[in-house]
């Protein structure tokens, strides 16, 4: 599905409050210069943006007239009005207080001021829209430095994407942050695909490994602090031109759907640093389920306690220093020999032993992706 | 302003990654906590499970006796200050500060009130109209503290907001932040690293390491009572020399004994739990300030002195640093008086212990004999 139109009612009344805060622009400028009273109504009369902010909110009686008539100007009641049509249809109703012709000439100024603004709006939109598709691959690969160019933007640009996933009432908060947080539409596009989703397509410079989890930390605490929204971020590899942005936005999803699975307690996942994770995430689940069953015989997973897990855990994190692990634990080195032998009863395998570690390591991860899988197939959440 | 209670507080992963143990604290209303401790000790982790940007595993967490668990971090009001925190680079400085409120729909009068009382406390009011790029980095962080300030929160937290500065910048900014705390009369969490903002900042310490308290205690008490080697260790600079040592009664007095020496120690540590633990071994901690090689001291306390030789002279001004071997295998250092020490690199200087200011700890558990 092309990505043509705003996603969600909710992101629909945005662009309307963006067209509004335009218009209003448009009116704090407009008092600067003119001693008249100029305003915008709404195609129902509503004086949406004025010069004189205690007329906003207004319904203006003549507005029905005022559409009615052929004309594109018409006075009556001390006011002159002329309608703003942009495309095939009147959106808004401009309006001065006067009927002379300076007035007129004044209002038709105005008039045009506004539609060019809108315009320039509904360029904005197009952007996005056109990145929108680009990112979905719904765009024809031929087409894409043809529109780049038609948007003004650089096509050989080297890019990274970034996603940002928060909860669907999170979404128009984060989107408002984040352009406003990136707010270099030339070198930073902020686009979002969907309530939960939020893009920013970067221009990239050369120090990679350090910028990208600066920005992404950057990212997290704007969120936390300002709105106090939870947000994981997904960040995929370079993208050379353009056109490669779409691999970049697949590579930084997966980033955080392997990463939700496998490393739950982080925030920023890079598709660069996923491991062994990407690995697994790839294996079938049928290969997976035999290879489980091959290295735990039957419940012998199940039947170790969490005590046990988490000293497995801590003697992984140590490299398999006992001396090490037990001092992180609070435990007797003798405890932490006890709870091994005990796992090695247990599973056959003897931790201390580095192929018998990495082998309960990766069944450990294994089962983890299983287990995730099958709560996302019953309609859990973990999926990203 | 509000207190805080947090009980049995257990932060676990899958997987069985345990990032907090069993925390349980009360936070006074217009206290100034920090949380301190080495990276991965779990105290953000803590932070962000009060804000409610991390789920409790087990515990509660109570904001003036109301429990919080549940309630979505919008709603504690609660405000928090980070270390990458970046601000809005094409908004004035009032923008920036008005832009949490717009998003929250605050009256545009009250937006200006309260930006204009949040200036003027942090002294920002003739900034209001710059952008980011004409502020220095100070008046940055000032943004981003009044950023906080205008939400008029019950709790401040704060998550490393000054490891981003340089070490001049974050001196200053220290001062300020302990001045905000004077003038807000606020409840404040911070969280640090950095053990020197901990001991200046706060007017109780939490010290953290991998998940669980390890003591929480004024400056002062985790400074001169720390329960464990480890918060021996970590609260002060140069840190406490520790040395494999062997308690010996005789009589009525007591010795430690390491590398053929032997000090006595003072009064108040001839107590059961010392004088049982005879022909034992123990960690014996001196802090450097505790060492000195003032000639008249030796002189008069020749019963707590040894010889040493000087390997390092660090000499900073207010004090100096020597750092000296005993008997060419035991690294110490002392922190010296400049006006009175004449050691000299390669000389064999004797060094004395105030005996009266010593720490013994079991060697098994770490934990301080003497409670």
């Amino acid at each position: 599905m092309r990505a043509n139109s705003p996603c969600g009612e909710i992101f629909d009344e945005r662009d309307k409050v963006k067209r509004m805060e335009e218009l209003k622009k448009c009116m704090r400028e407009a008092k600067k210069i003119l001693d008249l009273t100029v305003g915008v109504m709404d195609t129902s009369g509503m004086v949406v943006a004025c010069t004189d902010p205690a007329w906003e909110g207004i319904e203006d009686s003549s507005a029905r007239a005022v559409l009615l008539s052929d004309e594109l100007f018409s006075s009556t009641a001390g006011k002159t009005y002329m309608k703003i049509v942009i495309g095939d249809s009147t959106q808004y109703i401009a309006f001065i207080s006067g009927v002379d012709a300076v007035a007129r000439t004044y209002l038709e100024l105005v008039t045009q001021w506004i539609k060019a603004a809108m315009r320039e709006r509904n360029t904005d939109v197009e952007r996005e829209t056109f990145i929108k598709n680009v990112l979905l691959e719904n765009e024809l690969p031929g087409d894409i430095p043809l529109k780049a160019r038609e948007y003004k933007i650089p096509f050989a640009t080297r890019r990274i994407v970034f996603i940002v996933r928060v909860s669907k009432n999170d979404g128009v908060e984060c989107l408002e942050i984040l352009q406003n947080l990136f707010p270099d539409t030339k070198t930073q596009m902020v686009v979002a695909m969907d309530e939960e989703t939020i893009v920013l397509v970067m221009d990239l410079g050369e120090n990679l490994n350090n910028y990208l989890t600066e920005v992404s930390k950057t990212i997290l605490d704007n969120l936390n602090a300002e709105s106090m929204i939870r947000a994981h971020v997904g960040i995929g590899m370079p993208a050379q031109t353009l056109r490669d942005i779409a691999k970049s936005y697949r590579e930084a999803t997966l980033a955080l759907r392997v990463g939700s699975i496998f490393e739950s307690d982080q925030f920023i996942m890079r598709y660069d640093k996923l491991g062994l994770g990407r690995l697994i995430y790839q294996l079938p689940p049928t290969l997976c389920n035999m290879f489980l069953n091959e290295v735990f015989p039957k419940g012998a997973y199940e039947s170790l306690d969490s005590d046990t897990l988490v000293t497995i855990q801590s003697f992984f994190e140590n490299n398999l220093n006992g001396s090490e692990t037990s001092r992180k634990l609070f435990v007797h080195r003798n405890t932490l020999v006890y709870r091994l032998d005990k796992v090695q009863k247990i599973t056959g395998l003897d931790l201390r032993s580095f192929d018998d570690a990495v082998l309960f390591k990766l069944a450990a991860m294994v089962r983890t992706y299983l287990e995730k899988q099958e709560k996302s197939g019953q309609g859990g959440n973990i999926n990203w | 302003m509000a207190s805080l209670s947090l009980q049995h507080v257990y932060k676990k992963y899958e997987g069985g990654v345990v990032a907090v143990s069993d925390f349980n604290l009360e936070i006074s209303d217009k206290e100034f906590i920090i949380l301190v401790g080495p990276s991965g000790c779990g105290k953000s982790t803590t932070l962000r499970m009060i804000a409610g940007l991390e789920d409790i595993s087990e515990g509660e967490i109570y904001i003036d006796d109301r429990l919080i668990n549940d309630v979505l971090p919008k709603d504690r009001d609660i405000a928090m200050v980070f270390q990458n925190y970046a601000l809005y680079p094409h908004m004035t400085v009032f923008d920036n500060m008005a832009f949490g409120l717009k998003l929250r729909k605050v009256a545009r009068d009250e937006i200006k009130r309260r930006v204009q009382e949040a200036a003027k406390i942090l002294e920002i009011e003739h900034l209001l109209d710059r952008k980011p790029k004409a502020l220095s980095g100070g008046q940055r962080q000032r943004v981003a503290l009044g950023r906080a300030i205008v939400r008029d929160p019950k709790v401040f937290l704060m998550d490393e907001p000054l490891s981003n500065l340089d070490a001049k910048l974050r001196v200053q900014m220290r001062v300020e932040i302990t001045k905000l705390h004077q003038r807000l009369q606020t409840t404040i969490i911070y969280v640090t690293h950095d053990q020197t903002e901990a001991m200046t900042m706060g007017t109780r310490i939490v010290v953290m390491k991998d998940g669980f308290i390890q003591q929480v205690d004024s400056p002062t008490e985790l400074y001169d009572n720390p329960v464990n080697t480890f918060v021996a260790g970590f609260i002060g600079m140069p840190p406490m020399n520790f040395i494999n040592a062997m308690i010996q009664v005789e009589g009525d007095d007591v010795y430690v004994a390491f590398e053929n020496t032997s000090i006595k120690l003072a009064e108040r540590y001839c107590v059961p739990e010392v004088i049982e633990r005879d022909g034992t071994e123990v960690i014996f901690g001196i802090r450097p300030e505790a060492l000195t090689d003032d000639g008249t001291y030796v002189s008069m306390h020749p019963e707590s002195a040894f010889s040493a030789d000087v390997d390092v002279v660090e000499m900073l001004g207010a004090e100096t640093y020597l750092y000296v071997t005993v008997n060419g295998s035991l690294p110490l250092t002392a922190r010296v008086d400049p006006t009175t020490s004449e050691s000299r690199v390669g000389e064999v200087v004797d060094i004395a212990v105030d005996a009266n200011r010593v720490h013994l700890f079991d060697k098994d558990t770490e934990q301080s004999i003497i409670s």
